[in-house]
């Protein structure tokens, strides 16, 4: 950011939030300050396109993104993905701020792109493995994702999109799902694919004695049968909207049944009909995957090769970037966003997709009492928290769980978590609880993106009179604590994923195990509430349930709502085509095959 | 002699034995369960069953003694079994990053020795000029400054602002050894400062003391040169003390190149280790341990020896 900036961007987007004026407005504002585009573009990534309904007017002729939860049921999808043309020419909520920018700091608008080129692209970690059924972390979805096509994906403005599927039916009822794959598609090594190999695929995730990523969702599928070889047909005992997000996935992509019967070792070696296939590998230092000449999508991908080298350091990572060393890096630090950012031979792709938040045990005192917990929310100076442990580039999470650009985002409330230590005290009263009489244990990670929020909060709960025990635990440690409840509060980092709502209920419904089970939080209300938005399949009436959700939420505040963490890919400026799909965040990195480099 | 290298050789035996079973044990009492990072670490959310059933496949399930006895069993036949994380063979892996990890280190004693003990001369011969200070304050600067910042301004100025070498990454000499060079140069020189300085140092007083006995003035007014007298004479006399700081030194570069290893992503032994720590692997940080402390001992037990063959009376300490 520059230094004349006299309005924070997330101010800008509060405004802009209460008063739906324009984004366009925004745009020439933010221009007029000295924001350079692709900063505007990560802000108008994660507050527009997807504001849905009430936006429409405002995005020219772009098709309506209001279903970006991607549950229409009827099929959409067969020209969106199945044209010849990568570019995003029609799509405005993307990549809007890049077809605007004065410096085409990635610019991906119009024009076609140039084939051949290298991409040298620093990952945050190591693959550690290739299997399609495992969630590595988003990390690995740059070479999963690349390898791996899934029977469902996404067009780059975040709606659910054919993928090896081409065209999709879902009956009335929700109950049946008929989906019809592309035909002339091969693998890596050859085969050719069919339905069988969609059956084959989920066979093995859902084998219980796999240990594989995805069963737990996929078993909301009853049965399922390639009834001819081109046409899969899953049939659900009840509707389960989040099935199509689900199958987009990273962890469903879909290998050759040949392939995986014949003995291979799925995390070694790689066979699908992606984009790009493995070339060579060494482990922990380059991973090499090259053109697939065969790919589906005729004139794609552009790129010859991608090497990809992990470099954990943060420092290392964004000095490789800046000597050249390489021409793309995921994970920039939020210390260098600015630098890079403002700096012309590069590109940063900035969004808001993970969120800091601190675990409340709710059945250790005086936390049991949601009043205190409540009271806690309000304790905490959101602002300030960003402003130090992260420089200013962040989102205050005020309104809950869904950030501006969130399909999900409810409007209305906005503004519910305030910073009003009065409010805090008087319900800290109405509890009956004295802050100066309790300590409060707080277990925090020794990584600085949880460590300096944590310090802030601490130091904010201790004005209202708490005692705070600061105990600082490495990651392995932490993940045991959390997954035994082993704590009172909790400083964590989290992100959705698959950008649908219903993955909350790993951590609110009854038995969630990414929250309540380590907890035993057992909130009958919450799990309804979330059962049902599952089992709904109209966007709308979800869209609502999930306020009814969030509302329902925060009464309980079974977690402080910190703040939405900045989150950014940057890139050398010759490097063209990228586009941060919005909910998707950093797994935008599955989609490579969009991207070319201009000499 | 004889006697003496046979307890030498047992005392290592039984230190590298301690060893060994102090990392197990250290490792095994630290919270944090490899199930869990295995499952995903800190975007983990497995079932209790997921766990179980993860923690049975590593064979975490069985009681201590029993992984304890097994874990013993083989490291005798230098088997440091898979990977918790990834699968493959600990052994296999060591092998394959400890050179990588040498082709760093062992350039940099030698640039250190190289460079160090001729300033180090200089600064003893030229002790009342203003050369001394200079080259000992130089010395001060390299010894105090941490690795890291050396490796970050290195970067910064060689590889950012004038573009002259790669920022950081690993090519396989056999592959391209110019560029091998050219990544190896800057870690090289990082890690090569601190024990350049340590050497400079033990070196100027180590001749120092000597230049201050009986047999260098003898040496003197029997018509000696000045530079016969100091190399012929007291450097060899020097050097022992020279020769132990050199030797532990080479252990202290394992601890520093974790730090180099990392800011040059250099995939040495060490970044391997950092990795496995972090999401506990055991059979990884075991099978390092393991084998840079035998290195370690290793070569402090040669030093020993060599003290023997050289200086008889410390045989019969």
């Amino acid at each position: 950011m520059n230094d004349q900036n006299t309005e924070r961007p997330d101010r800008m987007i509060d405004r802009i939030i209460q008063n739906q004026s324009s984004r366009r407005l925004f745009l020439r504002r933010a221009l007029a300050l000295g924001l350079s585009a692709p900063v505007v573009g990560g802000l108008l990534a994660a507050c527009g396109g997807d504001d849905d309904d009430d936006d429409d007017d405002d995005s020219g002729g772009e098709p309506t993104s209001a279903d970006a939860g991607g549950d229409e049921p009827t099929a959409t999808a067969e020209d969106s993905s199945g044209e010849d043309e990568p570019t995003e020419a029609e799509g405005d909520s993307g990549d809007e701020p890049t077809a605007t920018s004065e410096d085409s700091g990635g610019d991906t608008g119009g024009g076609e792109g140039q084939a051949g080129g290298t991409l040298n692209f620093g990952l945050l970690r190591d693959a550690i493995g290739f299997d399609p059924h495992i969630a590595y972390g988003a990390s690995s979805s740059s070479l999963q994702g690349n390898v791996y096509d899934t029977v469902i994906t996404y067009d780059l403005e975040g709606n659910l999109a054919g993928g090896l599927a081409e065209t999709w039916e879902v009956s009335d009822d929700g109950l049946e799902y008929t989906l019809s794959m592309r035909q002339g598609v091969t693998f890596h090594e050859g085969q050719a694919f069919s339905a069988e190999d969609v059956v084959a695929n989920l066979d093995r995730i859902l084998d219980e004695t796999n240990g594989l990523a995805r069963r737990t969702e996929l078993s909301n599928i009853g049965s399922y049968e390639a009834s001819d070889e081109q046409t899969l047909v899953l049939s659900l005992e009840q509707p389960y909207a989040t099935l199509l997000a689900v199958l987009a996935t990273n962890e469903v992509g879909i290998a050759s049944k040949e392939w995986l019967e014949s003995g291979v070792d799925p995390a070694r070696e790689m066979n699908g009909t992606g984009p790009f296939m493995l070339d060579s590998f060494e482990p922990e230092v380059r991973y090499t995957l090259v053109k697939n000449p065969n790919y589906w999508q005729s004139g794609l991908p552009y790129l010859d090769t991608i090497n990809e080298t992990p470099i954990p350091d943060d420092n290392a990572r964004v000095n490789a970037l800046l000597s050249g060393e390489i021409n793309f890096v995921e994970y920039v630090p939020w210390q260098n966003m600015a630098e890079i950012d403002d700096n012309s031979d590069f590109q940063l792709f900035k969004g808001f997709d993970l969120y800091n938040i601190v675990r409340l045990n709710t059945n250790r005192p005086p936390l049991d009492n949601k009043l205190v917990r409540q009271a806690l929310n309000y304790a905490i100076d959101r602002e300030a928290v960003i402003a130090v442990a992260f420089g200013g580039e962040g989102l205050p999470m005020t309104n809950g769980l869904f950030p501006p650009g969130s399909p999900w985002y409810n409007e209305e409330l906005e503004g519910h978590w305030t910073y009003d230590p009065e409010k805090a005290m008087s319900l800290l009263e109405e509890a009956g609880v004295d802050p100066t009489e309790v300590t409060l244990d707080f277990t925090v990670a020794t990584i600085s993106v949880h460590s300096d929020t944590a310090q802030v909060v601490q130091q904010q709960l201790e004005q209202l009179g708490f005692t705070i025990n600061y105990i600082q635990q490495d990651v392995p440690s932490l993940t045991e604590r959390r997954t035994t409840g082993d704590y009172q509060m909790m400083q964590d980092g989290l992100s959705l994923n698959y950008p649908d709502p219903d993955y909350y209920s790993v951590y609110f419904a009854i038995g969630g195990t990414a929250h309540a089970a380590g907890i035993g939080y057992e909130n009958e209300e919450l799990t309804e509430i979330l059962e049902r938005g599952r089992s709904e399949t109209d966007p709308e009436v979800r869209k609502e349930i999930y306020l009814e959700f969030e509302r329902a939420l925060m009464e309980e505040a079974p977690w402080i709502f910190v703040l939405h963490r900045p989150q950014a890919e940057a890139m050398a400026a010759s490097v063209k085509g990228y586009t941060r799909i919005p909910g998707l965040g950093l797994r935008s990195e599955a989609f490579l095959e969009n991207l070319y480099i201009e000499e | 002699m004889g006697a003496y290298l046979v307890r030498r050789t047992i005392s290592t035996i039984v230190l590298l034995y301690l060893i060994i079973t102090v990392v197990f044990l250290l490792l095994h009492l630290l919270p944090g369960d490899p199930a869990l990072a295995v499952l995903g670490g800190i975007d983990a959310n497995p079932s209790p069953e997921d766990v179980a059933q993860v923690r049975e496949r590593l064979g975490l399930d069985r009681p201590l003694y029993v992984q304890y006895f097994d874990y013993l069993g083989n490291i005798v036949r230098l088997d440091f079994g898979e990977s918790f994380v990834n699968g493959r063979s600990v052994s296999s892996d060591i092998a394959t990053r400890l050179p990588r990890t040498m082709m760093i280190i062992v350039p940099a004693i030698i640039v250190a020795v190289l460079v160090g003990m001729p300033l180090g001369i200089i600064a003893a011969r030229y002790r009342q000029s203003v050369v001394d200070p200079m080259v000992s304050s130089i010395a001060l600067l390299g010894f105090s400054v941490p690795v890291f910042v050396i490796g970050l301004l290195l970067v910064y100025l060689f590889s950012i602002q004038l573009g002259w070498l790669p920022a950081n990454g690993y090519i396989d000499p056999r592959d391209d050894f110019p560029e091998f060079l050219k990544r190896a140069t800057l870690p090289i020189v990082s890690l090569s400062l601190g024990p350049m300085a340590l050497t400079m140092r033990m070196t100027r007083s180590s001749m120092l003391e000597q230049l201050g006995l009986d047999y260098v003035r003898t040496a003197r007014s029997k018509g000696l040169s000045e530079l016969t007298t100091l190399y012929r004479h007291v450097l060899r006399n020097a050097l022992l003390p020279i020769v132990t700081i050199v030797a532990l030194q080479f252990g202290a570069m394992f601890a520093g190149s974790v730090l180099v290893e990392s800011i040059f992503n250099w995939p040495g032994v060490n970044a391997y280790l950092l990795t496995a720590i972090g999401v506990r692997d055991y059979p990884v940080v075991q099978g390092v341990v393991a084998v840079v402390a035998s290195i370690f001992v290793l070569i402090n037990f040669l030093t020993d020896i060599s003290f023997a063959f050289f200086d008889p009376r410390i045989r019969h300490d």
